[in-house]
């Protein structure tokens, strides 16, 4: 039972005369740092580590050096409970184990460790709500004390408060498990704590963030206690630490800070970190091309491209760059232009589909009274729909030739036939209907125009793509290893559904009396998403990149810090090891993936189980819906532990540890 | 734009019917960072057209390859030996190497690779870390299957190791041009070990760095186990033949080299022999510790039955 005297350390009242002593814990209670979880700082040191290597060997000795610190300082704890019981690890032994296994001197193992305290000084950073309140307190007489579970010594963390403007503490202010012999956790530390203050424990608070060890273990001590979480609400898995993630943890530092005076919000989150960082991507990737082609024309694809288009516009022309086009190309368009396309492009393999349907998909109303042996409402599978096709191919080429017709004068109007290169910005995946684009752009210009993709990501279907149209990825593709491809497919439906427009799809395009164009399929369902929670996170994305394009983000992220690795690292974070209100949040979300836009949906994570064994439960979860919000879902966690695990064993990538699918294992 | 003769690196793309895999093997040349890079693409007796068509893509892509290709379609297949000893005639550039098809190259391998080369001046060629990616081939798509990282030490790249045989993939070498040139260039006549023996003339001429960082990616097709019995089988007449015909010739320590290849491999099948063993041991000890383990049980539950049905009790109360 924790008795908590007060919801947060604002809420505090020290005039009371009831409280002696108020004890703080230290890390995300009274300073935080300027990443996002602590494990980050050993990102910053592995960082460093291998940009100051002499030797590909020395950089391939400290390759992975972050990871493997958070290790030995477990495995240091699990030796260390083997002698003592209660005690905590001190940084020394933690680098004994550091030592033994990267095989390297005493000297060499003392400089790491003390650049490594040399880093927690430099990203140090004060609390604002718990300075406040140690200032109210000392200022009616009640003495302020800290109180950590950690590995540093009471003089480093003495160190680190004046680095972070904190004033007022001594050494014998300062108590830490490394040095006393017992842990919040487990109690032990108390009983020292309580006979060097020499107060009554009833006249005592603590503050801390953490439930078990600074609320019920200080509790059962007989401490009042108060449990304020703001400042580690942007934790995630700390073995995902590798340098790759900076970027992303300065922003997400950024989003907690900015939130910790209000209730904790997945869109904020969401749209300032990974959300911007595509953004970010888009416009980056469009920087590099103009360098290798400063003569070329760019174009945005909708829906993906809708937010970097007007930001690339707003603030690139101004700077000389040339003015973007927004174009309205998709599958459901272009994989029509191309005469004998496969109707399997058309209806997907386990689609079934009304005849109604099939004729609209193919703007062939007349369809539905060439086919005699069913009527409109008759449902097909693939396979009749696309017998269908076939057997009507005469008259569905030349509905297709219309169309190209169409499509042909669409292109021209943006300009895309004009001789020269053309970038088109567009999220990914396998690149097959910007390939479409290619041929029709080059088929029509007599190959004068050559369209080039810039594309986020790409995974092994893209492969055979690239014999048809030259393509360039940002942040992963599909020479990444097999587990990383797959991560890519796990994750895109959340990317899909959240780098979009508040317009619809474009289905098809018209004659506007001159002009042609598009048909925007207005869907509900899309627009009733993108009031519930898209726009939000977009609106933040937007305000997010355009400070990071500009140079002016709070937490300094620039455009020059937005590399590729940065910003799958940061879809790794977000979109692979999401927080529980994230999983609520975006998992409720319908994303409409048929071509025609003519249906409500898919929840990204699904209401129901898949049906199955785990082939067909993990195909359905990678293709179709949002996997690591699926299985980390407390509605499905527990329920089905085993199918999951069993599906971890198989595919690395239904596990959390997203940085081991970067390297072959 | 990199050409034949400001380019650092000439990277030999031998080809056959395989342009899917062409393709991605040219995008990551086109990808190289901080290094300009020349690709001389062989076509041995394939159909033209295709290399054509991905040629074509890959230099009217916006980057440093874009006039960087040089592609030469032989009208017949050639022996490998052949076809590497022609490619490398007519290397103009300081640095070469070979990137089959179905190979691809990190993004940074080039540059490191240079960086390295012109820092250890001593060294005549340089060897990369790798990753072997096992894929499979369905109709057009290239389904990623297994991938596995592989350590590389001094130890791989010495006369002795590779005397022995080992296994380093081609394309994770890159040559000095002139370290070819002085160990005698490729033996034309040999198709599947020619690099091996190139690369045994140039580590006892001279010394053959490492770069341990996995820069290279061995992509492994699933073939048939026909398929790959036969290939084994061939590339191990030709090193045995190798191997004859180094009976009479002497290293530069006045050693015989064949009957040190032939020490090195006995020493070498040993080693994976006791390693073997070991494994088997270690497995062994594991399966009688848990039948000791089980028969302990087994053997106190005998003696002791109303311990065991106190036990059965306390797990099923749990």
């Amino acid at each position: 039972m924790i008795s908590t005297v007060a919801q947060r350390i604002d809420d505090l009242k020290f005039d009371t005369g009831l409280c002696d002593v108020l004890s703080v814990d230290v890390f995300d209670t009274l300073i935080t740092r300027s990443v996002a979880q602590p494990s980050h700082v050993f990102a910053v040191l592995e960082r460093e580590l291998l940009s100051n290597a002499s030797s590909p060997r020395e950089a391939q000795l400290y390759d992975g050096f972050a990871r493997v610190r958070l290790l030995v300082e477990r495995r240091a704890r699990e030796n260390k409970a083997k002698t003592s019981p209660y005690a905590d690890v001190t940084l020394d032994e933690i680098y004994i184990e550091i030592r033994r296994e990267l095989k390297i001197s005493f000297a060499d193992s003392q400089r790491i460790a003390e650049r490594e305290m040399a880093l927690e000084r430099d990203m140090v950073v004060a609390v604002p709500h718990t300075v406040a309140a140690i200032t109210r307190a000392r200022e009616v007489g009640v003495r302020v004390i800290a109180v950590s579970d950690n590995y540093m010594s009471s003089k480093q963390l003495l160190m680190m408060f004046e680095a972070a403007g904190i004033v007022g503490f001594s050494l014998d202010d300062v108590f830490v498990s490394c040095e006393l012999g017992g842990t919040k956790s487990n109690g032990q530390i108390w009983p020292v704590v309580l006979q060097r203050i020499t107060t009554p424990v009833h006249r005592i608070i603590h503050v801390g963030d953490h439930e078990e060890a600074d609320g019920s273990a200080a509790s059962a001590a007989g401490l009042s206690v108060v449990i304020d979480d703001r400042m580690n609400r942007s934790h995630r898995f700390p073995i995902n630490t590798t340098p790759a993630v900076l970027t992303h943890s300065r922003l997400e530092a950024s989003v907690r800070d900015q939130l910790c005076e209000s209730e904790w919000d997945a869109h904020t989150v969401m749209g300032g970190t990974t959300a911007a960082l595509i953004v970010s991507a888009q416009i980056t990737s469009l920087d590099e091309a103009l360098m290798r082609d400063p003569t070329a024309r760019v174009y945005f694809a909708a829906r993906d491209g809708f937010l970097a288009h007007q930001l690339w516009n707003d603030v690139r022309v101004g700077q000389g760059k040339p003015r973007a086009e927004y174009l309205h190309v998709s599958r459901s368009v272009l994989w029509r232009t191309s005469p004998n396309f496969k109707p399997s492009r058309l209806v997907g393999p386990r689609e079934t589909l009304t005849l109604a349907r099939l004729a609209h998909r193919l703007e062939m109303p007349l369809l539905v009274d060439l086919v005699t042996d069913c009527d409109a409402s008759t449902m097909l599978t693939a396979q009749q729909a696309w017998d269908i096709i076939e057997k009507y191919r005469v008259q569905v080429d030349a509905v297709t030739a219309q169309h190209r017709a169409l499509a042909v004068e669409y292109v021209r109007s943006k300009g895309l036939l004009q001789p020269g290169r053309h970038f088109v910005v567009d999220l990914g995946w396998t690149g097959s209907s910007l390939a479409d684009l290619a041929a029709l752009v080059h088929a029509e210009s007599n190959g004068e125009a050559i369209v080039e993709g810039l594309f986020l990501g790409l995974y092994w279907d893209a492969t055979h793509i690239r014999t048809r149209f030259p393509m360039h990825t940002f942040a992963t593709n599909d020479m990444a290893t097999g587990d990383q491809q797959r991560a890519l497919l796990a994750s895109h439906a959340v990317i899909e559904a959240l780098i979009t427009a508040p317009h619809g799809s474009v289905v098809g395009f018209c004659r506007h009396g001159s002009a042609v164009e598009p048909v925007l399929a207005e869907q509900h369902v899309e627009q009733q998403e993108f009031a519930r929670v898209i726009g939000k996170v977009c609106d933040v994305a937007s305000t997010t990149a355009r400070q990071i394009v500009t140079g002016t983000h709070p937490s300094g992220v620039t455009l020059e810090d937005v590399t590729g690795d940065g910003v799958w690292a940061s879809i790794m974070q977000t979109v692979h090891t999401p927080r529980p209100e994230e999983i609520e949040l975006f998992g409720s979300i319908r994303l409409v993936i048929a071509i025609d836009h003519a249906d409500d949906g898919v929840y990204l994570v699904p209401r129901t189980w898949p049906v199955g064994g785990i082939v067909d439960v993990h195909d359905s979860l990678l293709r179709g819906h949002w996997l690591r919000g699926t299985v980390a879902s407390p509605n499905y966690r527990g329920k089905h532990a085993d199918e999951i695990r069993s599906m971890i064993n198989v595919w690395p990538e239904v596990g959390h540890d997203w940085v081991a699918l970067t390297r072959p294992s | 734009m990199a050409t034949a003769t400001d380019a650092s690196v000439t990277v030999i793309v031998p080809t056959f019917e395989q342009p899917i895999l062409l393709a991605r093997a040219l995008t990551s040349l086109r990808d190289q960072t901080n290094a300009s890079v020349h690709v001389l693409v062989v076509n041995n007796g394939g159909d033209p057209a295709p290399v054509d068509q991905v040629v074509r893509v890959i230099t009217s892509s916006s980057s440093s390859l874009a006039n960087a290709i040089t592609v030469r379609h032989l009208s017949d297949r050639t022996a490998r030996g052949a076809l590497l000893r022609d490619a490398f005639s007519d290397v103009a550039t300081p640095y070469v190497a070979i990137l089959d098809e179905s190979q691809t190259w990190q993004p940074t391998c080039a540059a490191m690779v240079v960086r390295y080369l012109k820092d250890n001046t001593t060294a005549s060629a340089v060897c990369v870390g790798y990753a072997i990616a096992q894929e499979k081939m369905i109709e057009e798509r290239v389904w990623p299957r297994l991938n596995k990282a592989t350590q590389i030490s001094d130890g791989d790249v010495s006369l002795t190791s590779l005397l022995s045989g080992i296994d380093l993939p081609e394309h994770s070498f890159v040559y000095r041009r002139d370290a070819i040139t002085n160990a005698g260039g490729v033996n034309s006549s040999l198709e599947y070990v020619a690099m091996w023996d190139l690369n045994v003339r140039i580590a006892s001429d001279g010394s053959i760095g490492v770069i341990p960082t996995p820069l290279a990616t061995l992509h492994v097709l699933e073939r048939t186990t026909d398929d790959d019995n036969e290939h084994r089988s061939n590339v191990e007449a030709e090193r045995h033949h190798l191997v004859t015909l180094w009976l009479n010739e002497v290293l530069p320590g006045g050693a015989n080299k064949g009957q040190c290849a032939l020490d090195a491999l006995a020493h070498r099948n040993r080693e994976t022999e006791l390693e073997q063993l070991r494994t088997e041991n270690a497995a062994l000890r594991k399966e009688i510790a848990s039948f000791h383990g089980l028969s302990s049980r087994a053997l106190r539950a005998a003696l002791q039955p109303t311990k065991l049905l106190r036990a059965v009790q306390r797990r099923t109360k749990k």
